[in-house]
């Protein structure tokens, strides 16, 4: 027992609230009578997935039988109609693949006059109680009754309302998932996150809105993708940014590389390096500059002899400095150079780098990278 | 696996035990009774329309914690959307997690109020002035014109029979 621990809290037990607890368990036991009526009796394959179709009255089934059946001719006649879907709304509807196939039973076309038609599951889809939780949508697929028995479908919500797949994100909120990568918010995001990413083939997030920073773990088994309302972005593992902004998307890379594309045209589609930015919106990609910021390369100071020398240490021997091709007054003259610079085996790449702090003019020699150095001047802008 | 709750009685138990406690955390995040009632009343039926299979690997303790502190999040988020209510509704759910100080503390308050319930009233009285009030023994003696000796005895009673009582129930100070 700690005392000081009771103390503590007994200073606080004024702001302790009691209610009577007799009458909050009445209140509940009233609650939850109300939504009895769906579990009481079920067996767990008819539970609360056919509760609403059992329900139904003669006259409701004859009507959903109906139109199931022109439904069904649709399909099986392949004549599904056009629609202008939002591509991530489109996701939510039922997937082709888990509407059942139309069995009819006469043999006579059955487009005129509807009739009794049995629908028979391509697969059985056991769906146990747990895991239907009130913020569960019930779809059309998930209606089906279980054990090929025939059945009416209703495309009827569940009386719940269910929650949105999409959440709100705050400013500053880090997200971790569980692949160990991150998202964070850099403006309130309207995202769907998968809970899991375990036996999916790839680790999608759909944004709806929002500007956020992706550090993607590397796992070449299961890409990484960010899909917005008409793009997509697909990485292996990486740092980068979208912004989403109705139908206009930005995409900046801050390391790696990563691949931003229209959904509705694929082949319009750039690869963004670390530094790059693109915007796509809706119609064309366009290049931005100067949106995402890039670590600059790190630069320290030596001096014109200093500059001289690594030359001639750095390229084992290929790149020789003429004698006089730093004056002598000239020599201890200060010039940037990247810290790095000993890692740089393209001398080429070198001079470039080099160009804005000093004028270097060399010759190429016979074999192959030789060069020699005929004079370092410090730029006068310098 | 064993069963949760083996009864309903069971259910009742626990959701007796475990109301106030959650109401009064909720409080402390949301700064709204109502609304912490109606929270932590749904947090139960949802347990309990899943009470017969309900399988955790947790303390029960921690499950009620959890959920209702998942109850209370999506209920700030869904809250923050209405743009009227955004200036009641300030916390977010990472301050959620950053000052959060569990439900222990409102068990430990729980039980404390059944323990001075058992206590004779000037015992509690006495004790109360002395350790919430802050009141010395002398302060008390003079105040209740009784002798400080017998202030010494009552706050010495009512500190060992609280004691034993909270050794008792649940071992919340263990």
């Amino acid at each position: 027992m700690k005392e000081e621990k009771i103390h503590k809290e007994l200073v606080n037990l004024i702001d302790f609230k009691e209610f009577d607890v007799d009458q909050e368990w009445n209140s509940f036991l009233d609650k939850a009578k109300t939504i009895q009526p769906a579990q009481q009796g079920n067996r767990v394959e008819d539970n609360v997935k056919s509760a609403p179709v059992r329900r139904l009255p003669r006259l409701g089934l004859s009507v959903a039988a109906s139109l199931i059946l022109l439904i069904g001719c649709m399909y099986f006649f392949n004549l599904k109609p056009e629609t202008d879907i939002d591509p991530i709304l489109a996701e939510q509807q039922v997937p082709a693949e888990v509407i059942p196939e139309v069995q009819i039973t006469d043999t006579e076309p059955a487009v005129t006059e509807p009739e009794i038609v049995e629908y028979v599951t391509p697969k059985e889809k056991v769906i146990p109680q747990e895991k239907l939780t009130p913020k569960e949508t019930v779809t059309l697929a998930e209606q089906i009754i279980i054990e090929n028995k025939p059945f009416v479908v209703a495309d009827i919500p569940m009386p719940d309302a269910p929650a949105p797949e999409y959440e709100i994100y705050e400013i500053g909120e880090i997200l971790k998932l569980e692949d160990g990568s991150t998202i964070e918010i850099l403006d309130v995001a309207i995202m769907k996150i998968p809970e899991t990413f375990k036996g999916a083939s790839s680790r999608n997030i759909k944004i709806k809105r929002g500007n956020s920073e992706f550090t993607v773990t590397k796992n070449e088994s299961q890409p990484f993708s960010v899909t917005t309302t008409n793009s997509e972005v697909s990485v292996l593992g990486t740092t980068f940014r979208v912004l989403s902004e109705g139908i206009e998307t930005t995409v900046g890379t801050i390391e790696g590389l990563v691949e931003f594309y229209a959904i509705a045209d694929p082949e319009q589609k750039v690869q963004i390096s670390a530094g790059e930015e693109y915007k796509f919106d809706g119609s064309a990609m366009e290049q931005l500059s100067g949106q995402v910021e890039t670590p600059e390369a790190e630069m320290t100071q030596t001096s014109l002899e200093g500059l001289k020398n690594l030359f001639e240490q750095n390229f084992s021997g290929k790149v020789n400095v003429k004698g006089n091709a730093v004056k002598s007054s000239e020599i201890s003259q200060l010039v940037d150079i990247p810290e790095n610079f000993e890692e740089f085996e393209d001398f080429l790449k070198v001079i470039e780098l080099l160009e804005e702090h000093v004028t270097i003019k060399y010759k190429e020699r016979r074999c192959d990278s030789c060069y020699t150095i005929e004079s370092i001047r410090v730029k006068d802008n310098k | 696996m064993a069963k949760v709750f083996k009864s309903d009685q069971s259910f009742e138990e626990v959701f007796k035990e475990f109301f106030n406690p959650l109401v009064n955390y909720v409080n402390s995040k949301i700064n709204n009774w109502e609304d912490s009632r109606e929270i932590v009343q749904n947090t139960f039926l949802k347990i309990w329309e899943v009470r017969e299979k309900l399988d955790i690997d947790t303390s029960l303790k921690s499950y009620l914690y959890q959920s209702t502190k998942n109850g209370m999040i999506d209920f700030i988020r869904i809250k923050k959307r209405n743009q009227t209510l955004k200036e009641q509704i300030k916390i977010g759910s990472s301050e959620i997690e950053e000052k959060d100080e569990g439900l222990d503390v409102y068990i430990i308050r729980q039980e404390l109020k059944k323990a001075l319930k058992t206590l004779k009233p000037k015992n509690k009285e006495i004790f109360l002035l002395h350790k919430v009030e802050g009141l010395t023994h002398n302060e008390i003696a003079e105040f209740l014109d009784i002798s400080v000796r017998s202030v010494e005895d009552n706050v010495k009673r009512a500190t060992l029979a609280l004691r034993e009582i909270l050794t008792e129930n649940k071992g919340v100070f263990k």
